[in-house]
């Protein structure tokens, strides 16, 4: 078995993305086992603009002086993980799968101006126990070196004997001892903010109807916003050279709403963390960011 | 080989000759439609009336709000056009959170000290009642970007993008930490649990304070120290009457279910000002004036709660044993101590830090505990949990105040402490 790598370019519109996506609502019913799609989608080039970067940083409340934010470039690769997802060959609609986990890391400094060429694929299946994971990889190159990576995990519901290595029991983490050490108010239409920063325009993020359509009461953050501001909040000024974030998404943060971020007071380059709700009761996101000296 | 040479002239005693501050006054009650500069000038115009200063042309004055209009950029010249003070006196703001006031009467102290000046008033208003109140930040881009379009055909366009709804989502200030998102209350309280400061302490340190602010009243204390404003003559949020039982009642207010923090042991949002004379001793003798006191010396601080390593309000703690340090002292050298009640919570955080010996040996650096402050000694005529917390009023009203203990009482030493936003911590040292 070999890859099918495809390059893409242009990127279809984002109406050509929200088409297909519809399309995809449906899927006939599975004979036998599931097969992971085989596809490899390459963008050969997409420049870190000083202005998306400036845009995203805003919508997620990075500082200029934190340079390429390490979440940035799972935006742009984003519309390759709709391509896949809404392929035919996909076995499963678009729409329920659920973003579980995602890990980034990064092995070198990114710069403005800079290219990177971005190479997305099914990983492997996951054996979740409710339903069938699957990880899907994100593959940053710049001058032929690996310089960024993405693993993202989603899951369909419902997914009886699924596939794969079992899931791995999500991050662990000593609950003792974290603090509230911050607080975010999350306006109504973030969901429609960071749509316009990560061409994610998935009605349960961006509206209210279109989130009740899909079962939820409101609109919700997206999760890897969560991550954009949680990783914006705890990273010293400065840019980062090598760095880590995993996290694992929890319970859905209804929007507009505020949520609170737990953390352990201690001043190295590592933070344990927890988004919450307000009362600090009910975890939205767990996570680990890590960077530069201790990763070397 | 340069001709230049440098002989600084030994620097001098900066005396404190008196104060003035109109009472304070809780946020949207009877100074409600004044502004920052109405508030300043009342008290500055107070100061030149007791000291006799019209049409004097003094060294300077150094004044700040820190909730402050765009249009109050020259707010201390500004204010003092307003009054009967000679025209041709200089001015500036400057602006350090809560430590504001203090910070301006280092300013003008220093320049005392170093012969740069004579004499000089420093001071802070503050009202939260007459809060500036922002447009929409779509709508202020949008602004901007057809301002800044030259065509008239771009300026059209720029400004289609204007929606009504960024008419009724004004930006309003937060009384927050930017960096955090987290109300001062909410910063205090997980000061408060990390020192477990039980609720009890934080209510007998608030009775005591309205206890001593009323006792001064009644004894004229702040007779010379304070102009009635707006038919107020004392601070309204002085509750004589308040008692132990009464504040126990009072809910957590910014964690209702484990928080200790009330309504009662935390100041509430206030409106005020303050103003405070120095000068040098040739200029008081000149003018006749007794010297109160004088302001020896000061030490600010800071430290990182954004990572959550320290508390918001500990800075305090940092600046006065490297002050004490500095200048050779010890707490049992002091006579009184002024410290900012911001909270209850936060006067217990810092007194509990001083005696605690790891955190003063791993945080301080100290080999010993720095020691504890004798309760009788400490805002012995009142804090600001009684009279209220007008941000940059508050350096202003603590420095009049001792200076008038110290003088009082015929000399002594106090020390002023004063916890503000950012991690800051403002400190100062006034002897006689």
């Amino acid at each position: 078995m070999h890859d099918m790598t495809q390059i893409i370019d242009p990127l279809p519109s984002r109406t050509r993305l929200l088409l297909d996506s519809v399309r995809a609502l449906r899927k006939p019913k599975l004979d036998g086992a599931p097969e992971l799609p085989k596809a490899r989608l390459v963008r050969s080039a997409v420049e870190l603009t000083a202005t998306d970067i400036a845009t995203y940083g805003r919508a997620c409340g990075f500082r200029r002086e934190q340079g390429v934010p390490l979440s940035y470039p799972h935006v742009l690769a984003f519309p390759l993980h709709l391509m896949l997802l809404t392929r035919p060959s996909f076995p499963y609609p678009a729409s329920g799968m659920v973003h579980l986990a995602n890990r980034i890391r990064q092995q070198q400094r990114l710069h403005e101006g800079q290219a990177l060429r971005l190479e997305v694929f099914c990983e492997r299946w996951v054996a979740h126990p409710k339903g069938q994971a699957l990880s899907i990889a994100t593959r940053a190159y710049s001058a032929g070196a690996l310089v960024w990576e993405s693993d993202s995990l989603y899951l369909r519901r419902a997914v009886k004997n699924p596939l794969g290595e079992p899931w791995h029991d999500g991050l662990p983490l000593q609950e003792e001892g974290l603090l509230r050490t911050q607080r975010w108010v999350l306006p109504a239409d973030l969901g429609r903010r960071f749509a316009a920063v990560s061409g994610d325009f998935n009605p349960i993020h961006t509206s209210l109807i279109g989130a009740k359509l899909f079962g939820f009461r409101r609109a919700i953050a997206h999760g890897m916003w969560t991550l954009g501001r949680a990783l914006a909040a705890q990273q010293p000024p400065g840019g980062l050279d090598q760095a880590e974030a995993h996290c694992d998404f929890k319970l859905p943060i209804f929007l507009p709403g505020q949520v609170a971020l737990w953390n352990r007071p201690v001043t190295g380059p590592r933070r344990e963390f927890e988004v919450r709700n307000v009362a600090g009761d009910r975890p939205h996101m767990r996570g680990l960011f890590i960077w530069n000296e201790s990763l070397k | 080989m340069s001709d230049y040479s440098f002989n600084p002239a030994p620097t001098r005693r900066v005396a404190i000759i008196g104060g003035n501050r109109i009472p304070f006054a809780r946020s949207n009650t009877v100074y409600a439609h004044d502004s920052n500069q109405d508030l300043l000038v009342a008290a500055l115009q107070g100061l030149v009336d007791r000291y006799n200063l019209h049409g004097q042309r003094l060294g300077e004055f150094a004044a700040g709000a820190v909730i402050k209009h765009s249009r109050d950029f020259n707010l201390a010249r500004e204010s003092l056009l307003s009054t009967t003070l000679s025209a041709q006196t200089p001015a500036y703001d400057l602006q350090q959170a809560c430590g504001t006031g203090l910070e301006a009467a280092l300013l003008v102290a220093n320049k005392i000290a170093l012969g740069q000046i004579e004499v000089g008033i420093a001071g802070g208003a503050d009202t939260t009642s007459d809060a500036p109140i922002g447009i929409n930040e779509a709508l202020r881009h949008t602004l901007l970007a057809a301002n800044r379009a030259k065509a008239l055909g771009d300026k059209v366009k720029a400004l289609l993008k204007v929606r009504p709804s960024m008419f009724f989502k004004p930006l309003l200030p937060r009384n927050g930490e930017p960096r955090t998102g987290l109300s001062m209350g909410e910063h205090c309280e997980e000061m408060a649990k990390r020192w477990q400061i039980k609720r009890l302490a934080q209510d007998e340190l608030t009775l005591t304070s309205h206890q001593r602010l009323d006792a001064a009243y009644r004894r004229g204390f702040f007779d010379d120290l304070i102009s009635p404003h707006r038919g107020l003559a004392r601070d309204n949020n002085l509750r004589a009457d308040t008692s132990l039982e009464k504040l126990a009642g009072l809910a957590p207010a910014y964690d209702r279910q484990n928080g200790t923090l009330t309504a009662g042991n935390s100041t509430p949002l206030t409106d005020g000002a303050s103003v405070v004379l120095l000068a040098s001793e040739a200029w008081a003798a000149e003018h006749g004036w007794p010297v109160l006191a004088y302001l020896r010396t000061g030490e600010t601080a800071a430290v990182n709660f954004v990572d959550g390593s320290e508390g918001l309000l500990m800075a305090p703690a940092y600046a006065v044993p490297r002050m004490l340090k500095r200048e050779g002292l010890g707490l049992a050298d002091f006579d009184f101590f002024e410290i900012h009640e911001a909270f209850a919570a936060q006067v217990l955080c810092t007194l509990k830090a001083w005696e605690d010996a790891d955190y003063c040996r791993e945080r301080l650096g100290l080999d010993a505990p720095l020691g504890a402050i004798d309760r009788a000694k400490m805002n012995v005529n009142g804090g600001s949990l009684g009279c209220g917390h007008p941000f940059a009023a508050t350096g202003g009203r603590q420095l009049a105040a001792l200076a008038k203990a110290i003088h009082e009482r015929g000399g002594g030493r106090g020390l002023i402490s004063i916890c503000a936003a950012g991690g800051l911590g403002i400190t100062a040292i006034v002897e006689k």
